[in-house]
């Protein structure tokens, strides 16, 4: 069972667990008041310790100089947007995105200036819904295939068009992580402890330039799964980290390859019982499991499949001195097995390759991916090109992604907003989207709001990974959704205390004109939602920034006379990332 | 608020496959309603005569062989060469079995015919797999297809006018396939007193504006659009919960020290609930962790200790406070284990299994057979001898006020652990 400690200190793997701690099946209880720190050591600001002004005002704009007002999107009216393109200004799609079905009205806002909007797409998807238009198009796809864009991301990507940035996010290899590489020396963190293995895979998936290496990973790490719960213990506990570092290194690779190396994996021997299964008495967890829940799925296999296959896999542990995989072959069972209709002394890498040859497989992984990274009910036709990849590559998982990164139907009014952040997605996106910094250094209290929320990274709530992958419906319920609101709010009072936050806002609101409340709110819509709202709820916006302009907190001074109140200009973000739009993927 | 009809669901193919999909219509006029009796001061004035069903998921499939044990059967200690448990490790129940003594803590309410077990559970063509296994029991098709829960079938068909968003409340942080429903919400809880909107500490006056814009922005968010219905039940559900939640934690006080876990901290919420008549009608809690394929001699035990130190200190707090006549409790783990022992000190996936059902209102026994240890299906593992269907049916019958046939779309007949309604 799940215990009431946050970060719970099982007891070291080579010691009896003081708690049953075998495949976790069970609910997380959490603490209090999950809070944003700084670091970890820090008490969460009162009111008091709040500095008086909050909100950095940068010096006057040169009145002479100012160039007349741009529009940043249709202005304050609610009505249509600009078609006009500008040198260095804004060209505004006159196509409203139609979100779900028939959505009247909804504000259509363009990305960034000068971009060249890419139409590779037909308006009429194979699946018959309506193709997503800039900048909904580039949002949605780092979105899936990241999490989310930072400050400047839908420019690059944008000018990429769909195909260039679908490379440039599976073709990383090239690409310096240096702000990454910076963050991680900076951290000085001890990975006997699954707290900093945590704040280590948040800082790499805020400030990675491989967001889709991340995201694959999550996703591996949610289907061939394991959790720190039962593995860890102090010496156990860097098994999981190994084990992340096996998933990143081998997310694009063969099938054949995850399935065989995941399978003497020492984490998942550990997991799933491997490493005491011996000939004469073959433990049959990860035999079962590795066809059911890693590569084929229910129905595809017989009990006797998973009683020789549990045969097969036996022989393998681990060194109790290295924690090393190691083949013990006085364990090993090397007689004949039936296995999936065919005859042979098999081992693991044997199970592997036949379950990778078996049509079942690359069905269920396509299926599996196009949930997760796409919707959830795809039909037989969305799965084709991705199953295809597979046969025609030798079983290469970075083949099957392209399929789906360039699938028209990815790109589909089917898709946008067809999922529920997870929680992983929605926090790390909301500090990407900001620019903020302090995930890496998440206190318990914030790390305990992930298993609040339904997601514990390294915490799977059992074998079958996390439920949402797969229906992201369930990553929402009553408790969950209070707090990711809470988060909000104390990502807000982040902002208070984040000078950087409020003169990189100064800034922006000068270099783009934004000159009021109305303007102002389609700037804040456009980072956080591709500016694609609903023109009476957008209108709802407005009406809480310019009812609220006395409400203190500092200033924050707009392109032209106009000021908002820093209090308000939080609360905006608060109640635009807590909106249901923002819930949403 | 509006109405959406489940065809209008249906239809819309955005809705379709997401599971725990959940629409508001009853829901939202009833919270209203919950709210202005809110408003009046009347909160207590909720039906405190009302019957609540609390269901504990045993997750991970409960080795029933080493909880009610066949003592009297030597089969049982030749399968089980280091797992059987000894006569001095359990206390016995009648001639041929024993409850293990990891379960002291409930014999009280076994010795006063308050502790019911129902012996050899399970349904037809027994799936070995956890995830098919808890779906067939949870959604009721033995093909492990279904959509809707049965607890949350029945809490849909509920009329409650005083719309309580507590009349079901899952503990934990994922709610259970069992209770998921169209036409109800259901809350899920962590810990009360995180159960609320933060304000923010900087701008502390500027709260109420900013909570009534989102719950604004909620209430419009448009009813076609993507999640719409599950999104705006649950922050309608979550903000009418915590403000009684809020009023209900101040003046709860614990009869009883509950033991200091997870498991237990999760039924003094309930506890509170119950106690503090907000509605409760079904409330569900898991405990995990049964899944013992490797060291099953040290984990299950205490597991076991868990759940009978919890429900002993549940039961009695709710004794105290003079509502344990208004409560049941049932247990369910979605399989047994294997009869003969694993080479790791474990067992694996099994099928039939004993549960409890534990209550004033309940009639104390063994109800149904025991398994033949010699009678074996081809997989080594037990044959049932009672559909678990049967056990809800009992529940819904004779406690919950339903038809079992309208909820279980079938008649599975009733066992005598309560007394017919």
């Amino acid at each position: 069972m799940r215990t009431i400690d946050p970060s719970p200190d099982p007891a070291p793997f080579d010691e009896q667990p003081t708690q049953p701690l075998s495949e976790s099946f069970g609910p997380q209880i959490a603490p209090d008041d999950p809070t944003l720190h700084a670091s970890p050591g820090d008490v969460q600001p009162t009111a008091q310790q709040l500095p008086p002004l909050l909100w950095v005002t940068s010096p006057a704009p040169r009145q002479g100089k100012a160039a007349p007002t741009r529009p940043l999107t249709n202005g304050s009216n609610g009505g249509g947007a600009s078609p006009k393109k500008r040198r260095g200004g804004l060209r505004v799609s006159r196509r409203t995105l139609i979100v779900g079905a028939g959505i009247a009205g909804a504000v259509s806002v363009l990305a960034a200036t000068g971009v060249t909007v890419n139409h590779l797409l037909s308006p009429q998807s194979s699946s018959g819904t309506t193709a997503l238009e800039s900048p909904a198009h580039i949002g949605h796809l780092l979105r899936r295939a990241g999490f989310g864009a930072a400050p400047g991301d839908l420019e690059v990507y944008n000018r990429l068009g769909i195909t260039g940035a679908a490379d440039r996010l599976l073709n990383f290899q090239s690409i310096p992580n240096t702000t990454l590489d910076q963050k991680l020396a900076d951290a000085n963190l001890d990975f006997s402890t699954i707290q900093d293995q945590q704040r280590w895979w948040l800082t790499r998936m805020v400030y990675s330039a491989h967001p889709l290496e991340e995201k694959m990973t999550l996703f591996w790490s949610g289907l061939l799964t394991s959790s720190y719960r039962k593995v860890g213990g102090k010496q156990g506990f860097p098994l999981i980290q190994q084990q992340n570092d096996f998933l990143r290194k081998n997310a694009f690779g063969r099938f054949d390859d995850l399935l065989a190396g995941i399978t003497i994996d020492p984490a998942m021997l550990i997991w799933l019982d491997g490493l005491n299964s011996r000939k004469g008495m073959p433990n049959e967890n990860f035999a079962r499991e590795e066809m059911e829940l890693f590569s084929m799925g229910i129905g595809n296999y017989t009990q006797q499949d998973i009683e020789q296959s549990a045969r097969a896999l036996t022989g393998w542990t681990l060194d109790r001195q290295t924690l090393k995989a190691v083949f013990r072959a006085q364990f090993h069972d090397n007689g004949t097995k039936t296995f999936l209709g065919q005859t042979g002394t098999f081992d693991y890498k044997d199970i592997a390759r036949i379950i990778c040859a078996n049509p079942a497989t690359p069905k269920f992984l396509a299926r599996r991916m196009w949930r997760f990274f796409a919707y959830e009910n795809p039909s037989d036709a969305d799965l084709q090109p991705l199953i295809a990849a597979y046969n025609s590559s030798n079983h290469n998982i970075g083949a099957m992604m392209r399929a789906l990164l360039t699938s028209p139907a990815f790109y589909s009014t089917q898709a946008y907003r067809a999922r529920i952040k997870s929680p992983v997605e929605f926090l790390v996106g909301a500090f990407r989207n900001l620019s903020l910094d302090g995930l890496g250094q998440a206190n318990r209290g914030l790390l305990g709001a992930f298993v609040v929320m339904g997601q514990e990274l390294f915490d799977p709530p059992n074998v079958a990974g996390w439920p949402g992958d797969q229906a992201s419906a369930s990553w929402i319920n009553t408790g969950a959704w209070m707090t990711r609101v809470n988060l909000m709010n104390s990502l807000v009072a982040l902002m208070a205390n984040t000078p950087s936050f409020a003169q990189h806002l100064e800034s922006d609101t000068q270099s783009q004109h934004i000159d009021t409340p109305a303007r102002f709110v389609d700037y804040v819509l456009l980072q956080l939602v591709d500016g694609q709202m609903e023109s009476t709820r957008r209108q709802m916006l407005v009406d809480y920034l310019t009812s609220n302009a006395k409400a203190g907190g500092g200033t924050l001074r707009l392109s032209g006379n106009q000021t908002l109140s820093g209090n308000a200009v939080r609360g905006l973000y608060y109640l635009v990332m807590s909106m249901p739009e923002y819930q949403l993927n | 608020m509006f109405n959406l009809s489940r065809r209008a669901m249906m239809k819309d193919g955005l809705l379709v496959v997401t599971a725990g999909m959940i629409m508001p219509s009853i829901f939202g006029r009833a919270v209203r309603a919950a709210h202005n009796a809110a408003a009046e001061g009347d909160r207590l004035a909720f039906d405190a005569q009302g019957r609540t069903l609390i269901v504990v998921q045993m997750a991970g499939g409960n080795d029933g062989l080493n909880t009610v044990v066949p003592y009297a059967d030597s089969t049982y200690y030749s399968a089980r060469p280091t797992l059987a448990l000894k006569q001095t490790d359990i206390f016995t129940l009648n001639d041929r079995l024993g409850l293990t003594n990891s379960m002291q803590a409930l014999k009280p309410y076994w010795d006063g015919s308050k502790l019911a077990i129902v012996e050899g559970v399970g349904y037809p063509n027994p799936s070995l797999s956890h995830f098919q296994a808890m779906d067939i029991w949870q959604s009721l098709d033995l093909n492990g297809q279904g959509t809707e829960g049965w607890l949350g079938k029945y809490v849909a068909g509920l009329v409650d006018k005083e719309g309580h968003p507590f009349q079901s409340l899952d503990i934990g942080v994922q709610l259970p396939a069992a209770l998921r429903a169209i036409n109800a919400e259901v809350p899920t809880v962590s810990s009360p007193q995180s159960y609320r909107l933060a304000p923010d500490a900087a701008n502390p006056r500027g709260v109420d504006a900013r909570t009534k814009a989102l719950l604004k922005l909620y209430d419009s968010y448009p009813k076609t659009a993507p999640y719409a219905a599950l999104l705006d039940a649950t922050a309608q559900n979550a903000q009418q919960g915590s403000q009684q939640l809020l009023a209900a934690d101040g003046s709860y006080k614990p009869a009883v020290q509950y033991p200091n876990n997870g498991f237990a901290s999760g039924l003094k919420v309930l506890a509170e609930v119950i106690v503090q008549g907000l509605g409760l009608r079904v409330g569900y809690i898991t405990l995990g962790g049964f899944d013992t394929h490797a060291n099953q001699a040290k984990d299950q035990p205490t597991l076991l200790q868990t759940l009978a130190e919890g429900l002993a200190a549940f039961y009695s707090d709710l004794t105290a406070h003079g509502k344990a006549d208004d409560v049941v409790v049932m247990t369910w783990s979605e399989f047994g284990r294997r009869v003969h022992e694993n080479g790791n000190i474990g067992t694996d996936h099994g099928t039939a299994a004993p549960l409890f059902v534990l209550g004033n209102g309940v009639a104390g026994g063994i109800f149904g057979e025991p398994p033949d240890l010699t009678n074996l299906d081809d997989t080594g593992n037990l044959k049932f001898t009672i559909d678990f269907r049967q056990v809800y049916a009992t529940v819904l019958d004779r406690w919950l006020g339903a038809s079992s046939q309208a909820v279980l779309g079938g008649s599975f007949g009733n066992q005598a652990f309560l007394p017919p309604a």
